[in-house]
C-alpha cells in the first residue's frame, strides 16, 4: 500500500482551532457569570397580578421599588387604587417583562406600549372607569369632549356613541395600536402617514390635540378590571349634557347646527371651524332643495366631497333651511349693503377659496374637492373664457362643485363690480381683451369604437386623472398638481359642460393647469373617442 | 492503524481517507460548518424552548423575558439566530460546491436529499422568523406567504397550509411552532443522518480518479473536520457577541411598516415580483426550482465528478452561478436600495 506521510497542516491547525473555541467560550462563560446582565444590583422582581381575570407578569420593581421613579422618589399615593394589586404595566404600559433600559419603556415606532408618566397616566383612567368627568383626568375628559365638539364622531367609528360615521378608521381600539405622540401627528398632520388621506387639518393647539390623543389612548379592545357584564353596561358612552355651554340662549335652528357638528367645520356667522366653505350666505347661494339634500349624501351633489354624510330627519331638513335662508336674508340686509367696494365683497365671499391674494389657495382651499380657480398669474386661462360664461359661473355657479351661484344674493351691477375687481386686482390685461380661439376639431365620420377611446385613456390619460377618472392618478399626488387634475366621475360638472368646451380642454389644454394640448399627439377620431370615454366615465357607466 | 477501541463516528466514517479529501481546497469544509452549525441549532433550539411559548399574546414577552432577565439568554438568542442564518448560506455554497465540483455524478439520489434538506432549512428559517411574533416578523411573513401566492397550483395551498388558513393569526404562531420546533429538527437530523451515509456508501468524497484512499481516517479526518466544526463555532460565538438579533415592536396587524420586506432571504423574489408577477413570481422561481432538481439529469455524465469545473458540466455550471449571482444582486438591491412604497433609494441605505 502506498503510504504517504500525512499532511502537517492539520494537527497544528486542530489544535489552533481548540484553543481559540476554549478560549472564546471560557471568556464568554466567564463575563456572563461574573458580570449582571442587568443594569441594577439584586434580584428581578417577578411578580404576576391579576388584571381582571388576566395574569399579567411584571419585572417592572426590579428597577421602581414600590412604584418608585428612577430618581427615588416614591410613587404617589393613588388611593383608593393599591399599586400591589393593579401592577404597573395595566397603567403606565411598557414591557413589564423586559428588563432592559429601551424595550421595558416601550420601543419607538408605532408607540403602542410607550411608557406613560405623570400627567399622560390620566390617558388610562377610562380605560376602565366610564366616560364621565373624574378627578385628575381633567385632560383626557376635555379630550372627549373636544372630539365629540369638533365632530370627530361625524367620520370616524367609535364603539358605544350612537351616532358616528363611518368615512374614517375605526377609533375603538386605537389605544393599543399607537403612542401618545403618535396619536397627536395622527391628528395633527394627517397626512403624514398616509400620504392620500382625505382627513382635514383642523385648526387645533398642540394641548388640545394632546388632550384629544389622552381620550383616544384610553379605547382599548380589551379594558382590564372589567367583566364582560361591566362592559356590556359600558357599552354606550355617555354624552356630557354641557357638551356646547351655552347653546340654551341659541334659536332651535343655530342650535341644530351646532349639534350637527355644522360648525365644527363651517363657518356660520361668527362661529368658525376653518374647514369647510361659509355657510351665513347659503340660503341665497343655494337652493332650498339643494340645502336640505347636500348633508345627507354631499358627494352625489359635489363629485369627490370630503364632508361625511350627515342624517337629518324632514323637520331637522326643514329648520336647517329656513335658518339658513333667514340668516342670508339678514345679512343681506345688513352686512352686504354695508360692503360698499368690490373688494370689500371678495373679502367676505371669495377670499375663504380663492385667497386673499387670488392665487386660488385660500384657507379652506385644500379641503374642497376641486381646487378653486386661481386669479392671479392666470391670464391666458380667463383670456380664453367669453365674458359671458364668466358672467354666467358668477351668478349660476359651477354645478358639481364648491362654487355657487350668486344671482339671488348679489344684484347684477354689484356682480359686474365683483367681476372688474376680478380683473382689475388680479387677472390683469383688461376684461374684454379676449383671445381668438383656434378652431375644433370637426366630428369624424366615422367614430372610433367605445373600446378605442378606452385605450386611449388608459394609455394617456391615466398618469394625472387615474385609472378610473378620478383625478387621483399617481402623477397627480407625485408632482403635486396645482390646481388638482379634474375628477372626470364628477357627473354634475361634467354633464353641465358642452361638447365645444370639454374639446377645447382636450384639444388645447387648459392654461393655467398641467393639461396639456393634445392635437399634436392624437387625431380628430382620437380626440372625439376620448370625448365619448369622458362623458361614459361621467355617468358612472360600465363599457 | 486504528487501535482497537471504536466509537459510534467510526461508523460514520471510512477507515481510510485519500490525502486529496483532507485538502481544504477539494470541500472548502462547507459540509461539515453546516453540520456544525444544525448542531448548535439543535443545542440552542432546545434551550430556547424552555422559555418560548406560541401563544399570540405571550410569545412576545417570553421573548423579552428571555433576552433581559436570563444569563446568555441574549447570546443564545443571537447564536440561535446566526446559526440559522449562517446554515442557510452555508448550504447555499455547499450546493454550489457540489455543483462546481460536478460532484453529484453518480449520485443523483444523495443530491436530492440536499436539495429537500435545503427546502428544509428555507421553511425552518422562514418559521423561525415569525415566533418572536414582533412587527419585523408579522410583516415578513405576511409579505413572504403572499409571495408564495404567485407560484402555480402549489403555491396557494402552501400558504394556506402554512398559514392554518387564509390570514396569519393564531393558528399560523402555533403551526409555526409545530413546524419550527418539531417537523424540520426530525426531518433534518434524518435527511443529514442519510445525507452522510449516502456520501460513505458512495466511497467517501467523489474523486476524478479512482486513487486508492491512502492515510488513516482516524485521526487526521477527525481532526480536520474537528478544526472546521471549532471554527465555526468560535467565529458564530464572536459574531453572536456582536450582532443582536432583531426584535420589532409587538405585532400590530393594523398598522404595516412602510416598505414591509421579506426576511432576506427572500427579498430577491420580493424584489424580482416587483418588476413582474408572472415572470419575477411564477415562470422564473419555477425554473429555478425546476433546474436546481434536475441538475444531476441535465449532466449526463455518471462519472469524473470531483474536480472543480469538470469538464462537461460547465455550461450548467455557469447558469448555476448566474442564477446564484442574480439573487445576490436581487437580494442587495431589495434589502438596502429600496425605499417606502418600493421607491428607488440611492445612495444604498440611505433616504
Amino acid at each position: 500500500m502506498n503510504q504517504l506521510s500525512p499532511p502537517r497542516w492539520v494537527t497544528p491547525l486542530y489544535i489552533a482551532a481548540l484553543a481559540a473555541a476554549l478560549a472564546v467560550l471560557g471568556t464568554i462563560l466567564f463575563m456572563g457569570i461574573s458580570r449582571n446582565p442587568w443594569p441594577l444590583d439584586g434580584d428581578i422582581a417577578d411578580v404576576t397580578i391579576n388584571l381582571g381575570g388576566t395574569p399579567v407578569r411584571e419585572h417592572c420593581t426590579s428597577c421602581h421599588p414600590e412604584g418608585s421613579t428612577a430618581t427615588g422618589s416614591p410613587h404617589p399615593d393613588i388611593a383608593p387604587h393599591e399599586t400591589a394589586e393593579l401592577g404597573c404595566t395595566g397603567c403606565h404600559l411598557g414591557e413589564g417583562m423586559a428588563l432592559d433600559l429601551v424595550v421595558s419603556h416601550g420601543l419607538p415606532g408605532n408607540g403602542a406600549r410607550a411608557i406613560l408618566k405623570k400627567k399622560d397616566i390620566q390617558a388610562s383612567c377610562y380605560r376602565c372607569h366610564p366616560l364621565q368627568p373624574l378627578a385628575g383626568a381633567e385632560k383626557a375628559w376635555n379630550g372627549y369632549r373636544l372630539y365629540l365638539q369638533k365632530g370627530c364622531d361625524s367620520c370616524h367609528p367609535l364603539a358605544g356613541l350612537q351616532q358616528s360615521g363611518r368615512y374614517a378608521p375605526d377609533l375603538t381600539a386605537v389605544g393599543d395600536h399607537l403612542g401618545i405622540d403618535q396619536l397627536v401627528t395622527a391628528i395633527r398632520e394627517p397626512g403624514r402617514e398616509p400620504v392620500n388621506s382625505t382627513m382635514p387639518r383642523y385648526p387645533l393647539s398642540k394641548r388640545q390635540a394632546r388632550n384629544i390623543a389622552l381620550f383616544l389612548k384610553s379605547r382599548t379592545a380589551r379594558p382590564l378590571f372589567q367583566t364582560p357584564l361591566a362592559q356590556l353596561q359600558k357599552k354606550s358612552l355617555l354624552q356630557p349634557d354641557d357638551l356646547f355651554p351655552g347653546s340654551e340662549q341659541l334659536s332651535p335652528g343655530q342650535a341644530l347646527l351646532q349639534r350637527k357638528r355644522c360648525i365644527a367645520c363651517h363657518r356660520y356667522n361668527r362661529d368658525d371651524g376653518r374647514i369647510g366653505p361659509d355657510l351665513s350666505y347659503s340660503g341665497l347661494l343655494r337652493t332650498g332643495t339643494y340645502l336640505a339634500d347636500f348633508p345627507g349624501d354631499p358627494t352625489a351633489l359635489i363629485g369627490g366631497a370630503r364632508m361625511p354624510a350627515i342624517r337629518l330627519t324632514a323637520a331637522e331638513q326643514r329648520l336647517l333651511v329656513t335658518e339658513l335662508r333667514q340668516n342670508a336674508d339678514r345679512l343681506q340686509q345688513t352686512r352686504l349693503t354695508k360692503a360698499v367696494e368690490g373688494r370689500d365683497l371678495y373679502m367676505l365671499l371669495c377670499q375663504r377659496c380663492h385667497a386673499a391674494d387670488g392665487n386660488g389657495l385660500g384657507p379652506i382651499a385644500a379641503n374642497l374637492a376641486q381646487m378653486p380657480r386661481a386669479f392671479a398669474n392666470n391670464r391666458n386661462f380667463f383670456a380664453g373664457k367669453s365674458d359671458k360664461e364668466l358672467q354666467q359661473s358668477l351668478a349660476q355657479g359651477i354645478p358639481g362643485t364648491s362654487m355657487p351661484g350668486f344671482a339671488r344674493l348679489l344684484s347684477p351691477e354689484r356682480r359686474e363690480m365683483l367681476l372688474d375687481l376680478l380683473f382689475k386686482a388680479f387677472i390683469g390685461g383688461g376684461r374684454y381683451a379676449k383671445r381668438r380661439l383656434p378652431e375644433l376639431p370637426p366630428k369624424p365620420e366615422f367614430a372610433l369604437p367605445a373600446a378605442a377611446g378606452q385605450q386611449l385613456f388608459q394609455q394617456y390619460c391615466i398618469r394625472c386623472h387615474g385609472r378610473s377618472g378620478t383625478g387621483r392618478g399617481p402623477d397627480a399626488a407625485r408632482l403635486r398638481l396645482q390646481p388638482s387634475p379634474r375628477n372626470l366621475t364628477n357627473t354634475g360638472y361634467i354633464v353641465s359642460r358642452s361638447d365645444n368646451q370639454l374639446l377645447r380642454a382636450i384639444t388645447y389644454g387648459v392654461p393655467g393647469t398641467a393639461m396639456p394640448p393634445w392635437l399634436g399627439e392624437l387625431d380628430e377620431q382620437q380626440i372625439w373617442a376620448l370625448l365619448r370615454e369622458v362623458r361614459r366615465l361621467s355617468v358612472g357607466e360600465q363599457p | 492503524m486504528n487501535g482497537p477501541q471504536r466509537n459510534f463516528l467510526d461508523h460514520l466514517h471510512p477507515a481510510r481517507v485519500r490525502l486529496r479529501s483532507l485538502h481544504p481546497k477539494t470541500t472548502l469544509g462547507l459540509g461539515i460548518a453546516a453540520m456544525t452549525c444544525l448542531g448548535i441549532l439543535l443545542i440552542t433550539g432546545l434551550t430556547l424552548l424552555l422559555y418560548y411559548l406560541p401563544d399570540q399574546q405571550r410569545a412576545y414577552e417570553r421573548i423579552l423575558h428571555l433576552t433581559t432577565t436570563l444569563r446568555f439568554g441574549t447570546l443564545l438568542r443571537n447564536l440561535h439566530y446566526l446559526a440559522g442564518n449562517a446554515l442557510l448560506i452555508l448550504a447555499v455554497l455547499h450546493l454550489a460546491r457540489v455543483a462546481l465540483t460536478a460532484g453529484y455524478r453518480g449520485r443523483r439520489l444523495n443530491w436530492c436529499y440536499g436539495l429537500l434538506m435545503l427546502f428544509l432549512i428555507f421553511a425552518g428559517a422562514f418559521t423561525g422568523y415569525l415566533l418572536p411574533w414582533d412587527q419585523l416578523a408579522y410583516w415578513a411573513l405576511k409579505v413572504g406567504s403572499s409571495l408564495a401566492d404567485y407560484l402555480p397550483l402549489l403555491g396557494h395551498p402552501l400558504k394556506v397550509f402554512l398559514l392554518g388558513g387564509e390570514e396569519i393569526g393564531a393558528e399560523t404562531l402555533l403551526r409555526a411552532f409545530a413546524i419550527h420546533a418539531a417537523v424540520v429538527p426530525c426531518g433534518l437530523v434524518g435527511l443529514a443522518g442519510l445525507h452522510l451515509w449516502r456520501v460513505r456508501r458512495d466511497g467517501g468524497l467523489a474523486t476524478p480518479c479512482e486513487t486508492p484512499a491512502e492515510l488513516p481516517a482516524r485521526p487526521w479526518l477527525y481532526r480536520a473536520e474537528g478544526s472546521v466544526a471549532l471554527i465555526t463555532l468560535t467565529v458564530l460565538l464572536l459574531l453572536a457577541l456582536w450582532l443582536n438579533a432583531p426584535l420589532g415592536e409587538r405585532a400590530d396587524p393594523g398598522h404595516p411598516p412602510n416598505p414591509a420586506k421579506a426576511p432576506w432571504y427572500f427579498v430577491g423574489f420580493q424584489e424580482m415580483v416587483s418588476y413582474s408577477a408572472t415572470w419575477g413570481g411564477v415562470i422564473v422561481p419555477s425554473l429555478m426550482i425546476l433546474f436546481l432538481a434536475l441538475l444531476p439529469w441535465l449532466d449526463r455524465r455518471e462519472r469524473g465528478g470531483g474536480r472543480w469545473l469538470a469538464p462537461g458540466a460547465r455550461p450548467w455550471q455557469l447558469l448555476l452561478m448566474l442564477m446564484l449571482c442574480s439573487q445576490l444582486v436581487f437580494i442587495a438591491i431589495g434589502l438596502w436600495c429600496r425605499g417606502p412604497n418600493w421607491s428607488w433609494i440611492w445612495p444604498p441605505g440611505g433616504g
